[in-house]
Parts: C-alpha cells; sequence; structure tokens
C-alpha cells in the first residue's frame, strides 16, 4: 500500500531542518502558521486558508520589508507544507478515533 | 511569475533544458515547471517523491482513481491546470469521460459509492481544512478500508501541496485555450530511468523532440519531470496532453501507454523510428 511517511518526513526535514535562505525560525514559523510578523504573517496565513485569492499587492508588501526573493519562496513553500500537513493529520487523527470506538 | 527568481534563478542545466524545452515548442516553460526545478533540492525533488509514493505506488485505488481524487481536489483548490491535466489522465486511464462528469458534479456522476464517499470527504477536507470522525464513518459505511482512507489522504496531501504553485505564478491555467479529450491525451514515460540529473533529462527532451519536428502534428513538450518520469505533451494550438505516470512496475500503467502509442501511430505519418524508441524505452 502507499505509504507517503518517508518521503513526507524527508520533505519536512529539508524544508524545515536544512540549510535555507531564510532562517530556521521564520521557515518554522511560516509551517505553523504563526508569522514570522506582519506582513508576512498575513502572506503565509492567506497561503493556508485561501491560497488562491493571494494579490500581487501582498507579495509586493512581503517583498518590502527587506525579504529576498529566495527567502519568500521559501516562506511560503513552507506555509503550505504546513497546511497540507496539517490537513492531513486532522483527517488522519479522525480515523484513528474511528477505529479506536 | 510573481518572483523573478522563479523565472531566472534556475542553475546552468535547468536553463540548458529549458532552451531546449523553448526551441523545439516554441512555447513558454509553464509556471510549474519552474518552480518545480527552482532549487529542486528544496522543494521540487522531495515534493516529487511524495507525489509519486501517493499517485504511483502500490494501492487498492487504480491509477485512474487517484487521478480523478487529483483532479477532484485541484478544482476546489481552483487550480486549473491540475484540474485538466489530472482529468484528462484520469479520463484515458478510465477510457471515457467518467472524470469530467465527476469533477463538475459528484452527486450525479454515477461512480462507485465507495469512490464517491471517499471523494466527499476529500472535498470537505480540502474545503474546510478538517474533518471529523462522522466524515470517516461515512467512508468505512461506504466500503472504504483503513487501506484506502489513508492512500486516499495520501493523494490530498499531495494536492493541497501541489495545487499552491499558482501563488507564485501570475495565473492559474495554462498559456493556452485547453481542450483534453482523451483520445487526444497521451502519456510517454520519459528516458529518465535514473531520474534526477539533468543530463538524463535533456536526453529525455532530445527524444521527446523526434516526435516534436515530425511534421503532423506538432507535439510539444510542456513539461520533463525527471524524478515522475513523465513527459508533458501538448499539440497546439488547443489539444493539450498531459502525462504523469511511470510504466513499471505498475501493471494498470500498461494500457495507458498502449493507448498513448496508438495515438501516436494514428496521429504520426512516418513514425516508425520514434516509435520503437517509445517502445524500448519503456518497455
Amino acid at each position: 500500500m502507499a505509504n507517503i511517511e518517508q518521503a513526507r518526513k524527508a520533505l519536512l526535514r529539508r524544508v524545515l531542518e536544512r540549510k535555507g535562505s531564510a532562517s530556521q525560525s521564520d521557515r518554522k514559523a511560516a509551517f505553523d502558521k504563526r508569522g514570522p510578523a506582519e506582513p508576512v504573517s498575513q502572506l503565509v496565513d492567506k497561503v493556508a486558508r485561501s491560497a488562491p485569492g493571494i494579490t500581487d499587492e501582498e507579495i509586493n508588501r512581503v517583498r518590502q520589508t527587506g525579504l529576498s526573493e529566495v527567502q519568500i519562496f521559501e516562506i511560503v513553500v513552507c506555509a503550505a507544507i504546513g497546511q497540507a500537513c496539517r490537513q492531513y493529520e486532522v483527517a488522519k487523527a479522525a480515523l484513528e478515533a474511528v477505529l479506536r470506538h | 511569475m510573481r518572483l523573478t527568481i522563479l523565472d531566472r534563478g534556475h542553475g546552468f542545466g535547468t536553463k540548458a533544458l529549458f532552451a531546449l524545452i523553448r526551441a523545439a515548442s516554441r512555447q513558454k516553460i509553464l509556471d510549474v515547471v519552474k518552480l518545480v526545478e527552482y532549487r529542486p533540492d528544496f522543494y521540487g525533488d522531495p515534493m516529487s517523491k511524495v507525489t509519486q509514493e501517493a499517485m504511483r505506488g502500490a494501492s487498492s485505488w487504480s491509477v485512474g482513481d487517484r487521478e480523478l481524487m487529483a483532479a477532484f481536489i485541484s478544482k476546489i483548490n481552483q487550480c486549473e491546470f491540475c484540474t485538466k491535466a489530472h482529468s484528462a489522465v484520469a479520463d484515458l486511464a478510465y477510457g471515457n469521460k467518467k472524470v469530467s462528469a465527476v469533477v463538475c458534479d459528484l452527486e450525479s456522476s454515477g461512480i462507485d459509492e465507495t469512490l464517491r464517499a471517499t471523494l466527499l470527504m476529500l472535498g470537505k477536507l480540502t474545503r474546510e481544512h478538517s474533518v471529523d470522525v462522522d466524515d470517516m464513518r461515512a467512508v468505512i459505511a461506504a466500503g472504504a478500508s483503513l487501506q484506502q482512507i489513508e492512500d486516499a489522504l495520501a493523494v490530498c496531501f499531495s494536492f493541497t501541496l501541489s495545487d499552491v504553485w499558482p501563488i507564485l505564478s501570475a495565473s492559474r491555467c495554462l498559456p493556452h485555450r485547453l481542450s483534453m479529450p482523451a483520445r487526444n491525451t497521451f502519456s510517454r514515460a520519459a528516458t529518465t530511468e535514473k531520474g534526477g540529473c539533468w543530463p538524463a533529462r535533456l536526453c529525455g527532451s532530445i527524444n521527446a523532440n523526434r516526435l516534436v519536428t515530425r511534421p503532423k502534428p506538432r507535439l510539444v513538450p510542456i513539461c520533463v519531470h525527471a524524478d515522475w518520469n513523465s513527459t508533458a505533451w501538448a499539440r497546439e494550438p488547443t489539444e493539450v496532453a498531459m502525462s504523469v505516470f511511470r510504466t513499471d512496475p505498475l501493471n494498470d500503467a500498461q494500457p495507458m501507454l498502449n493507448e498513448c502509442l496508438g495515438f501516436i501511430r494514428e496521429s504520426t505519418d512516418n513514425q516508425g523510428a520514434d516509435l520503437r524508441t517509445g517502445q524500448s524505452e519503456t518497455s
């Protein structure tokens, strides 16, 4: 049966723990949907909640904070992975709860 | 792209590959390809391994079922490219137009109840970012096994993530008007069995060009993705084909390949060498 756990963990290790242009703390904050700070946190939140609605202006506002494009790229990727992980884990938890009862 | 690094920040090998594809196809490189190929060690490569396992790993869901799930999730995520591309591959896998109907109207599509219940759960998870025990009970009551649910969640994880690429792109659709009838959708594995390195991808593109340069029809690679061993193709301007599969060792991929080769046979005037190449590369 398909088992993405190993590949998923490798993805998480790469984006969160290994070398990047954005700091590890910023990447982790984006992953956890808790920052790093405005307006980046606003972008991170929108990536998680309603990604298709993100506008050029929102990206530009983040750019004006001094973050490089590479850092923005990494933060957006981490935010997206964080959201995908939360959804996946919520669903797995619901499934396990059914099996327990 | 909203970030210029995704237009210009690729390594030399990738730029060479892009130049080759542009020259052969006279098309821009798709934004999704630019994203996956930008610093692939950070995102593209590890993400591709997740997707490969979810979409082509062993599962009691068929490749067509999983492609349908991908299209359905992408539709909710408003990713037009992924919706149409994966609908087309699923249509081909099923051998009919089932997917378009399902993506448009799940309730009246007449699909298998287990698959329908699973799609409903995935739809809620994608829209509301959450499901509960009642949702899971409904899927189990419809006949899905624990492993099937986990496999479906793996597809959902992969496409929740894959559908995010338009954030960094200016648009959410292909640069051309899309039309993906099943007969015009075909798949062909790239020549990158060893996967990963750019020379292998380049070889895949060169082989692709043998088809591209045929006078009728003009087939253009729109994507080369080494870790997926896949090449996506388009017959411009309106007929677009997308391939995302690996021919081995899954038995259910082989009929898709045969269909593709049949399509090439029908569509190409003088194709002998290309077909031999295609068969030998994927046998």
